[in-house]
């Protein structure tokens, strides 16, 4: 938590500090209240009331009152402003950090969680510091100065107050020994509760195919009841806390009173007013006191929550990024050609290599397929083009420079690569064909006509209302999953790349179109090297040359034909999935 | 997307109710049961208000009785204080403190447990209403809505039931309470104390009125920012790959700003509250001290009036305060119990009790019979139109088709997920009177009406299910024809020519016509006439998504079945070719599975195959079972179900050639419609569609 607070500005550590100062002031005119209606009370039992005294404090204890609002007010102006901006730069840091990760830094994490950390848990951080700051600021301030204000004014009364203020701690500690750790056990059992519930409608078919509704209903009562137990416990031991509190805060004053009632029977004639005015405000002043240290408790019930927070957002920003980028190539000529030489790959600490000893060569305008069972490593492969990863061992050459001599920009600027699953953002078409432009602000109408026809997409762009402006939702939710990963391939041809990979990036589109995007990419990207993943035998039966991984090695490459008679998971592939007779 | 699929998004709770009275009415009929529990705590509340109204007083004589002290010690120049009033006063107040303590702490305890058991019925209930809902409804609706019912909803109603029904009467209460007292105290203070109170709320009122707009567009903008930053980090790969950082990064300060300038605002105005409601106290105190004391100095009051108002005032702005809590706690409940009932009042599947037709499960054959079947999933859009086929027991069954073609459809309808479009009986002929029995009530029709539609088209038998049998045996039908009537064991065509299309006129050469929309038998019996139940213990399936949830592999697999021994599980495993990789899992059959387990696709669909083979039901059906796996696995998961399949009427939605090819009946399904009917050879000398299918590279696309 305390890591975090660097990232305050100094504008931000100027405003905590004035905040300080005005809390200071603030307490000072708090605590001043019950003074002077010390003396309206010594007025009124001495003297019987004067109009002029009693107005005269009155309006002190206006204006103190005013103040007080006031300078609370300004405040908590002060806090919003630093706590905002104490956000703010924190998802800025987050985002840009996570920006810049690799692959393997966003799969240590999960995207899930990351979203979690930049979102939630900086909301969480930021509410404790907005809420935290000015309790914890006030609270300790208030607490010692009234008790230096009370403390040598009774021995026996601050022993009532003592008393009171363990009370209210031992409550306090009651509940949070048992009654917080059950709030992570209700978080849990309530996810049970999803889950279940979640597999319950997930499994529908299921379950009523088994006439196991019952069966249901059953695992549905285990979690519901053990949810429903925690819950009622937690709910009967919060059940003691306010009237508990009320408890200790009446029986505080009844106690004051009492004792202050025997302290002034037995004192001495002349110091009597003086005890029953210090009475009055003493009450005044253990009530704030006992406040402080319900505060205090309370910062401390809430903190752990957001020291998890902290120390999530902590983890994010205090990774390094393992790809380092390279220094940059000069003076390249284009062609496209890219070279594995023994390249291995497994994970930073996994035992297993996913890639093992691949090499191969790709000349310009080449057509390089690579196919293989589910996890036979193809994707992990052709991750490593774009540097998603870094290989463990060997080297990657493009046009006979190692991709680590090339500024990550540059490389992506080469690479035009298509994911498994097309990934569009909410925009437009034009914005979603343009992401990531460049130098090049904007595209020209023919150029995206010219991408749209090549894959396959312009017909469907045309027959909308709106053509290239027409809208498309997070996700791309309203496009189907062939015009979604056609829109993905016209994406990385507009950016005109030397290489382009294509990650089973045909695995949505009909037969048909299959075939005739081949075809044109043929026709028109024929300088264009081309790397292909797919399961699909038909989409790269033509390629110049069908590399075929199994468990990460490569176990036999060349031509449709040749693979057919010399190469045995080929063959086997291929049988799955054409009958014997279309295949020659 | 699955991950992200937190509660919060759905919840929306913050709505207003449609309905707040309807909606609180029948979260209040739904509570009836504990209504004496409640009753107990509203009495035992009451009774801790009129102790927190009554002890002020106890206070003022405490004060009072000090004061005289100093009053004698000011006219007498004597000192005597009465300790024993004094104590005995104390010795009140400390009970009362006790007592108060004790009536809330019960009052809390009665309504913990109310609330707790409230929400538990309702999960429960939810729960069980999921599983009497129709498909359609669940198919329909986002599973994250059901979800946010159970948790969000429940949780938001068990919250405000536990406080606002107690704070409700008890806020009520002490506002009167409060009320009176100071008035029975002294007028002028009680007027001072109101008006003071009341401007401090004026003035709160104002600013959070100003400040509403913020928190909705705090609101807004962090939903905004959220959604940005999901879409970011989904499409991280994207934006590297096409140094889009600068552009995110850009669009993402954009929005972040303008969430700190919405942001530091709402917190600014909640922050608001505190000072406020401190200065509405401050303000009090002050305005009773200063009035009470120029009173007290003009004798028009005691002493002990003014402590006592310290506290009145206290109460009386706390009851203010609590009343607007609990308005706000008992909108978002309403709203919660509307959405709640609206889906518990949803329509459930009809109640089958009442059907006595039943097969038993092991002497079962297996002969499925679609006959003239009709089929939408809304109504006047029927997809299925006109099929009707004929399965023999053991027969394999391979429905094909291109993807979203609707090859489930079939699946679900013969496992009535989804129920066929009414059957209907209408009856029509020139009888002396003409009668139309529709669903076996008759309706009596003048006699110039003609006849009656006849709806099938092509096929030319029609087929009369036994509870319609005893209407022409029993003579409510006359026919002046040779008109033979057919059980459904033998299906025969009853000789009824056939007229398309909805026409009203019968042709003058019939008297007698027939309209009926087709069923499906199974061994003869329409599955209408039988209940679900019994329908599903005939079927085992094995679904494209496989479907296991957080238990032992054992539970999972011995499912809902009863008295299954180990050896069974450990065979029907074996069998598939799973018992190796279950014994390597860290507790064999015992191992939880649950996401964190290292289990593959493959591996899965092993597991709900095993779990169709104890189930042992003498038919299956399987849906594209092996599609979301490697090649390899696939030929394991094939020979497994080939060993399923054996002896068994099976239904198979596949996308291997060799399954397809080798299948008894091939349907062809297409856009949504069964197009064409037959085995391979069969459907590749018809040509169709199925030929054109298979000729261009018959697969999956």
């Amino acid at each position: 938590m305390f890591r975090l607070f660097k990232n305050l500005t100094k504008k931000d550590l100027t405003m905590i500090f004035a905040s300080v100062i005005l809390i200071i002031v603030q307490v000072w005119l708090d605590l001043k209240l019950p003074g002077y209606m010390k003396q309206i009370t010594e007025n009124l039992v001495t003297t019987g009331g004067a109009k002029t005294i009693i107005l005269n404090y009155g309006i002190k204890m206006l204006a103190c009152a005013l103040s007080v609002a006031l300078l609370a007010i300004i405040v908590g102006f002060l806090i919003a402003k630093v706590s905002a901006s104490f956000g703010t730069v924190l998802r800025t840091k987050v985002f840009d950090k996570v920006q810049g990760f690799s692959l393997a830094e966003i799969n240590k994490f999960s995207t899930a969680s990351l979203i979690t950390r930049s979102t939630n848990d900086i909301i969480q951080v930021q509410n404790t510091v907005a809420m935290g700051l000015q309790v914890l600021i006030r609270a300790p301030i208030m607490a010692i100065w009234a008790i230096v204000e009370i403390v040598n004014k009774s021995w026996q009364w601050s022993i009532a107050t003592s008393v009171a203020v363990m009370v209210i701690l031992l409550l306090i500690s009651i509940v949070t020994i048992f009654a917080i750790p059950r709030f992570k056990v209700i978080q849990k059992q309530t996810d049970d509760l999803n889950r279940v519930t979640r597999e319950n409608i997930l499994g529908t078919r299921v379950i009523r195919a088994y006439n196991a509704e019952e069966y249901e209903e059953n695992r549905f009562e285990g979690v519901n009841g053990k949810l429903t137990n925690t819950h009622l416990f937690v709910s009967r031991i919060m059940a003691l806390l306010s009237p508990g509190m009320n408890l200790v805060m009446s029986g505080l004053t009844l106690a004051i009173y009492w004792i202050g009632v025997i302290i002034i029977n037995n004192a001495g004639l002349i110091q009597k007013a003086g005890l029953f005015s210090d009475m009055m405000a003493y009450s005044q002043y253990a009530t704030r006191v006992i406040m402080a240290f319900i505060m205090l408790a309370l910062i401390f019930i809430i903190l752990p929550r957001a020291i998890v927070s902290a120390n999530r957002i902590n983890e994010v920003l205090s990774t390094s990024e393992t790809i380092k980028n390279g220094a940059g190539v000069n003076g390249k000529t284009k062609c496209g050609e890219i070279e594995f030489i023994n390249v291995s790959f497994k994970y930073p600490d996994a035992e297993e290599y996913i890639i093992k000893d691949v090499s191969f060569k790709a000349k310009m305008g080449e057509t390089i397929a690579f196919i293989g069972s589910t996890g036979s490593g193809k994707s992990t492969l052709i991750n490593l083009i774009p540097r998603f990863y870094d290989t463990s061992e060997g080297q990657i050459l493009i046009d006979g420079e190692d991709i680590k001599n090339y500024t990550l920009e540059q490389i992506h600027n080469i690479v035009g690569y298509i994911s498994q699953n097309a990934i569009l953002f909410s925009g437009t078409i034009e914005s979603n064909l343009s992401v990531g432009a460049n130098d090049k602000k904007q595209y020209s109408v023919e150029e995206l006509d010219n991408v749209t026809k090549i894959s396959q997409c312009y017909d469907f762009i045309k027959s909308k209302k709106e053509e290239y402006k027409s809208e498309v939702t997070q996700g791309g939710s309203n496009l189907s999953g062939g015009q979604k990963q056609r829109l993905s391939i016209a994406r990385a041809l507009l950016r005109n790349p030397e290489i382009l990979i294509f990650d089973d990036s045909f695995s949505a589109l009909d037969y048909k179109t299959d075939y005739s995007l081949r075809q044109s990419l043929k026709e028109k990207c024929g300088g264009v090297t081309k790397i292909f993943v797919a399961q699909r035998v038909g989409t790269i039966k033509d390629a110049d040359n069908i590399i075929v991984l199994d468990n990460g090695c490569v176990v036999g490459s060349g031509k449709h034909d040749w693979l057919l008679d010399n190469c045995e998971v080929y063959k086997e592939i291929v049988l799955s999935q054409l009958s014997e007779e279309e295949i020659k | 997307m699955a991950h992200n699929g937190n509660n919060g998004r759905f919840a929306n709770n913050n709505d207003k109710p449609k309905n707040f009275k309807k909606s609180i009415a029948k979260l209040l009929r739904y509570s009836k049961k504990y209504l004496p529990m409640v009753i107990v705590a509203l009495v035992i509340t009451t009774l801790a208000v009129v102790i927190r109204v009554y002890s002020p007083t106890k206070l003022q004589e405490l004060s009072n009785a000090i004061v005289d002290g100093f009053n004698r010690l000011s006219q007498t120049g004597m000192w005597f204080l009465d300790m024993k009033v004094i104590t005995n006063i104390c010795v009140v107040i400390l009970v009362l403190c006790v007592l108060n303590f004790i009536f809330n702490f019960v009052q809390g305890l009665i309504m913990a447990n109310v609330t707790q058991k409230v929400t538990k019925n309702l999960r429960r209930d939810i729960s069980v209403k999921i599983n009497k809902l129709p498909l359609k409804y669940i198919d329909g609706t986002a599973t994250g809505d059901i979800l946010s019912r159970v948790t969000n909803d429940v949780d938001l109603i068990g919250q405000s039931l536990n406080n606002s029904i107690v704070t409700i009467v008890s806020s009520v209460f002490l506002f009167f309470g409060t009320l009176i007292m100071m008035f029975i105290k002294n007028w002028l203070m009680a007027i001072t104390a109101i008006l003071a109170t009341i401007l401090g709320f004026v003035i709160m009122i104002l600013v959070m009125k100003n400040s509403q707009k913020y928190f909705v567009k705090q609101q807004k903008n962090m939903g905004e920012l959220n959604g940005f930053i999901e879409e970011v980090y989904s499409g991280h790969k994207i934006i590297k790959a096409y140094n889009a950082e600068s552009e995110s990064k850009a669009k993402f300060n954009v929005i972040n700003k303008r969430l700190y300038n919405s942001g530091w605002k709402s917190q600014f105005y909640s922050g608001l509250i505190g000072p406020l409601m401190g200065f509405i106290g401050n303000l009090g105190f002050v305005a009773v001290c200063v009035v009470g004391a120029i009173l007290y100095a003009n004798g028009r009051v005691d002493f002990g009036a003014i402590t006592a108002f310290m506290i009145y005032i206290n109460l009386f702005s706390n009851s203010l305060s609590q009343m607007a809590q609990v308005t706000s706690s008992v909108q978002s409940a309403a709203a919660s119990s509307e959405r709640i009932f609206e889906f518990l009042d949803e329509d459930e599947l009809s109640d089958e009790s009442s059907k006595k037709n039943s097969l038993n499960p092991s002497d079962v054959l297996g002969n499925v019979t679609f006959r003239n079947v009709r089929f939408g999933y809304v109504d006047n859009k029927t997809i299925i139109k006109n099929f009707s086929v004929d399965i023999k027991a053991g027969q394999k069954v391979a429905i094909v088709g291109p993807t979203g073609a609707g090859k489930t459809t079939i699946v679900n309808i013969l496992m009535r997920f989804y129920e066929l479009n009414q059957p209907r009986l209408i009856l029509g002929g020139r009888l002396t009177e003409y009668k139309v029995f529709d669903n076996g009530k008759s309706i009596l029709l003048d006699t110039n009406s003609k006849g009656y539609l006849i709806v099938n088209n092509e096929e030319t038998d029609f087929l009369v299910p036994d509870n319609y049998l005893e209407l022409f045996k029993n003579g409510a039908i006359k026919f002046d024809q040779d008109f033979k009537i057919y059980t459904n064991k033998v299906l025969q065509p009853c000789g009824i020519p056939v007229i398309t299309g909805n026409e009203i006129d019968t042709p003058n050469n019939y008297d007698f016509a027939i309209a009926y929309y087709g069923d499906i038998f199974i061994d003869g019996k329409p599955i209408n006439s039988l209940t679900r139940n019994n329908i599903h213990d005939m079927f085992s399936m094995v679904l494209q998504d496989t479907w296991l949830f957080e238990g032992t592999v054992k539970d999972n697999i011995v499912y809902s079945k009863k008295s299954v021994s180990d050896e069974e599980v450990i065979n029907a495993c074996q069998y598939c070719g799973i018992d190796h990789f279950i014994k390597t899992l860290p507790n064999g059959y015992n191992t939880v599975l649950s996401d964190q387990t290292n289990i593959s696709a493959g591996q899965k669909q092993l597991l709900t195959i095993a779990r169709a083979m104890i189930q042992n039901s003498p038919m299956l059906i399987l849906d594209e079972a092996t599609s979301s796996v490697d090649t390899r696995t696939e030929q394991l998961i094939q020979k497994s179900m080939d060993n399923l399949t054996k002896n068994r009427t099976s239904f198979v939605i596949a996308h291997r050639l060799s399954t397809i090819k080798n299948a008894d009946q091939i349907i062809v399904v297409k856009d949504g419609d069964i197009v064409e009917c037959g085995n391979h050879a069969e459907l590749l000398a018809k040509d169709g569609f199925y030929s054109n299918l298979y000729n261009s590279q018959f697969q999956e696309i």
